[in-house]
């Protein structure tokens, strides 16, 4: 019985991302506004009319194919040696990834003959903006704190902390990389921690204060408003599960016997399955805007007579249905129109802020590591 | 308080009138049927923009225009003020002209299949509205 040798959370670590990566090219074009059809403006009710069915049927059909090819690839996982398990671990990622893309830009060739006019009616409310934080500065902080928290602890038992401690660990739990003690290693991944939440966060409230509402008036504002503040919420937990992640990887410098494996690595692995299920969730639930929370009699369509709003972006400037590039659209983020969230402009000059934080982020992180290897 | 429905400015990008113009209107007649009072303050440039997903300097010279007519303060980086307004005393230009706009209006809607009646109880609402 071989596969009782299985290493399993190989396999699983291999698993999750391929079965989440299928699950979400299902459901995506099912998620995203009602007039918005493979990035492609049209009328409310083209997804059900025949055409639109057989486009979508094709597109699902080229997952479903597509899926079946990378689990092959996750074969290679068992047999536990790199090169072999490097194939098996991303092999179907990236496979998945260029088969959905293709798929996907398939289905917006199909798409675009029916394009339909946007309403050329826009409204915006003039109250000024009031951005919240779900919890308020306290709630935001509370990350920051577990981990400055963690950082004093390891410095008041500094004397406790052995010469040689790991800095690194496999997917089964084991130590795989080890520094000697100093400051960039002990508090290494706390500063990570930190980095991340501190992008999170940083990214977050540029996008509340930047974003476009689409409705300002009626229950369609009212759920716009309610999905960003979800969002907001889901933002906060992962910044939390950041900081717990990280602050128990640093703790793990205090344990006895350095080289046993951690003892957490399922709690872990079961966190990050939480943590894809809850976006799932969220975006089963409430769909791209939170259109999927339906209209205050119940019905979950827009009226059919309606033209549609889209997203108050033209057609033409999405570039492969992907990158939104307008500039002569103040806005720096802009929703998705082929997924849930937002996206940036990529012609708003602003937008090199953002991306200079993350190469900021991605630098600095790496500085640390560096910093901590032996 | 401010209410929101009665703060939503909206206009038509398919229509002839310029879009600094609509937003200029469209405002005006919200600070006319007092949806704003002195002090209040008015989204910035940038916010109304992105919302309408238009150039900013589209908003920033309605906000001008409104503002060289003696509704808004404009300073940079605090945004756009709503001030007590001096009401200027009507010229005989402006009452001919309202006269004129107003009957080429009214004649537009009867064109249009509208009942003389139904525009009449329009016109007195907005008379009622203006008078409170």
């Amino acid at each position: 019985m071989k596969w009782i040798n299985l290493n399993w959370p190989l396999m699983v670590a291999a698993l999750l991302p391929w079965g989440s990566l299928a699950l979400a090219a299902l459901l995506i074009p099912r998620l995203t506004r009602p007039d918005l059809f493979f990035s492609v403006t049209v009328n409310p009710t083209f997804r059900q009319s025949p055409a639109g069915r057989e486009i979508l049927r094709r597109y699902d059909r080229a997952i479903f194919v597509i899926a079946l090819m990378a689990l092959l690839l996750i074969g290679f996982v068992r047999f536990g040696t790199s090169p072999l398990v490097i194939i098996g671990l991303l092999g179907p990622v990236m496979i998945e990834l260029a088969g959905w893309f293709a798929a996907f830009i398939s289905a917006r060739r199909r798409t675009m003959p029916y394009h339909a006019e946007p309403s050329a009616q826009r409204e915006a409310t003039l109250q000024p903006r009031q951005v919240s934080l779900p919890g308020g500065w306290l709630a935001q902080a509370g990350p920051f704190l577990i981990l400055a928290a963690i950082c004093v602890c390891l410095w008041l038992r500094w004397d406790s902390i052995p010469e040689r401690i790991p800095i690194h660990w496999g997917i089964s739990g084991r130590p795989d990389g080890w520094a000697a003690r100093s400051p960039a290693a002990v508090f290494g991944c706390a500063g990570i921690g930190s980095l991340i939440c501190l992008l999170l966060a940083s990214l977050w409230y540029a996008t509340l204060h930047g974003v476009r509402r689409i409705h300002s008036s009626g229950y369609r504002a009212i759920r716009e408003a309610r999905f960003i503040r979800v969002v907001s919420f889901f933002m906060l937990g992962v910044e939390y599960w950041v900081a717990l992640l990280m602050g128990l990887l640093s703790l793990a410098a205090l344990r006895a016997n350095q080289a046993a494996p951690l003892p957490g690595l399922w709690p872990m692995i079961l966190g990050q399955a939480l943590l894809i299920g809850s976006i799932f969730f969220i975006a089963l639930r409430a769909g791209q805007g939170g259109w999927r929370w339906g209209t205050p009699d119940g019905s979950q369509t827009v009226p059919a007579d309606s033209p549609p709003v889209g997203d108050r972006t033209p057609d033409a400037c999405w570039k492969l249905g992907l990158f939104y590039v307008n500039r002569n659209d103040p806005a720096l983020f802009v929703e998705k129109r082929f997924g849930i969230g937002w996206t940036l402009n990529f012609a708003n000059p602003r937008v090199w802020l953002v991306i200079g934080a993350i190469l900021f982020f991605v630098l600095a992180t790496l500085a640390i590591s560096l910093r901590t290897a032996p | 308080m401010i209410k929101e429905e009665t703060t939503v400015l909206r206009i038509d990008l398919a229509s002839p009138a310029p879009v600094y113009r609509q937003i200029a209107d469209g405002l005006r007649a919200l600070l006319v049927h007092g949806a704003f009072k002195p002090g209040d303050r008015l989204p910035t440039v940038r916010q109304v923009a992105i919302d309408l997903a238009v150039h900013h300097n589209t908003v920033a010279q309605a906000y001008r225009l409104l503002a060289e007519e003696g509704w808004l303060d404009l300073r940079r980086h605090s945004g756009a003020t709503v001030i007590e307004r001096r009401w200027p005393r009507p010229s005989v230009a402006s009452r001919e002209n309202f006269s004129q706009r107003l009957r080429e209006l009214t004649a537009r809607a009867v064109a249009d299949g509208l009942d003389a009646k139904a525009i009449a109880q329009q016109l007195d609402t907005l008379s009622d509205e203006l008078n409170k």
